[in-house]
């Protein structure tokens, strides 16, 4: 009996000593959307965009402090409506005098989509995921486009281990 | 507020063992000690620590009535009968449960008592079932980026008719403190066997189990009681030296 007892007592605190009360990193909560930059000339080839920056409409805060280069660009959506108008910007660097790159060039991306919200965990709560996906380009810059193309590769965005949309540029 | 209960936990265990100590040396001095005769009868009880967190806790109410009928030496049929309505916050979340649970099982009493005294070391086992419903609120969507705040949502979703039921190990002691009045502390040990759950929720607390863990099956909890027993009839309990002295014969 008491053998019983101790053996119960070792389980349950083994069981219970992890703590769920703070949600781990490693849990997939709501994905970002993932975007891959391609070459439109080598359309397999990636292709970096130079001083990349992205703003949503609403925001005065662009969403990376400093522009980045990069092949690939991983960024929330709204979760409080079915779109998020997106400012992608190239050559969005100021010089030391504070004048913009004249080569800068905006262009503006509709992504829209349908949530759904789904329970985690006690400590991550609710997640959000989006589901048919479509992404436009709405509007023109002086300028011209700099994106040439845009390709929803993965229409459901449930974690962020895929590409979900390539940009040809 | 965990202190108070931790305060008013370690006091009563002290106040329980005092009592009990002090009970049997009264009884030491007992002239009839050669006839000590066993109560058997029904003892019912109340769970005085669900009233007073009741008292102390604007998000909490809840009750319990328990009751022990006593079978065969150290054997007793034992149950509770409860209900709880709380609400708890979580960083991200607003829940309440509301609902009720009963358990059954046995208690065994391991306490070999001096002459005719009736207190109890006792190990229980139960089984436990809860009907319930819970509410939720309130919740924030989960999201690791800051770019957009999080969202609330206030959704006040009632998840009803949701079951639940465990095993329960109990252990504790009962101190007769006034003639068929006992003071009672025990602390619980619980094992679920699942339920269903809701649809897209979990069931976060549950009445007579209390408080789920996302990475375990088990449960804790306490209860602090006050018991009568109506005496139904008396009996001289078997004494070795009679049964030595049978099997001589």
């Amino acid at each position: 009996m008491k053998k019983y007892l101790i053996i119960l007592l070792c389980i349950f605190l083994g069981g219970s000593c992890q703590r769920d009360d703070i949600c781990p990193d490693a849990t997939q909560t709501t994905p970002n959307l993932v975007i891959s930059f391609r070459d439109i000339e080598n359309p397999a080839l990636n292709k970096a965009v130079t001083n990349f920056n992205v703003r949503e409409e609403s925001k005065p805060d662009f969403y990376f402090d400093e522009p980045v280069t990069d092949t690939v660009a991983v960024i929330p959506l709204r979760n409080d409506q079915n779109f998020t108008n997106y400012y992608f910007t190239i050559n969005s660097e100021l010089s030391a005098n504070g004048a913009s790159n004249p080569e800068r060039n905006r262009d503006q991306i509709q992504f829209s989509y349908a949530t759904d919200e789904i329970y985690v965990s006690r400590a991550c709560n609710y997640k959000t995921e989006f589901y048919q996906l479509e992404a436009n380009l709405i509007s023109n810059d002086p300028n011209a486009d700099w994106i040439e193309n845009i390709i929803v590769e993965e229409t459901d965005i449930v974690n962020e281990n895929v590409v979900h949309v390539y940009i040809y540029h | 507020m965990k202190t108070l209960y931790t305060y008013i936990f370690t006091t009563s265990i002290f106040l329980l063992l005092a009592t009990a100590g002090a009970a049997q040396i009264q009884t030491l001095n007992s002239p009839d000690s050669l006839s000590i005769k066993e109560t058997y009868g029904l003892r019912v009880g109340l769970d005085l620590a669900k009233p007073i967190r009741s008292l102390l806790d604007e998000d909490y109410s809840g009750f319990e009535i328990n009751g022990d009928y006593r079978i065969y030496k150290n054997y007793y049929v034992a149950g509770e009968i409860g209900g709880e309505d709380y609400s708890y916050t979580e960083p991200y979340l607003d829940v309440t449960t509301n609902g009720t649970y009963i358990k059954i099982g046995a208690n065994y009493n391991t306490y070999t008592n001096w002459l005719d005294m009736q207190n109890e070391l006792y190990a229980g086992l139960r089984y436990g079932f809860a009907s319930f419903t819970q509410t939720l609120h309130r919740y924030k969507v989960y999201t690791t980026d800051g770019y957009f705040d999080r969202e609330i949502r206030t959704p006040e979703t009632e998840f009803g008719g949701l079951t639940h039921s465990w095993v329960e190990l109990q252990l504790g002691i009962k101190a007769e403190v006034l003639p068929n009045v006992f003071l009672a502390i025990h602390a619980q040990l619980k094992r679920s066997f699942g339920g269903p759950s809701p649809t897209n929720f979990a069931n976060l607390y549950i009445p007579g189990f209390h408080r789920t863990y996302d990475n375990s099956d088990f449960g804790v909890g306490w209860g602090y009681s006050i018991s009568y027993l109506i005496p139904f009839f008396k009996k001289a309990p078997k004494k070795k030296e009679e049964m030595i002295s049978t099997e001589d014969n």
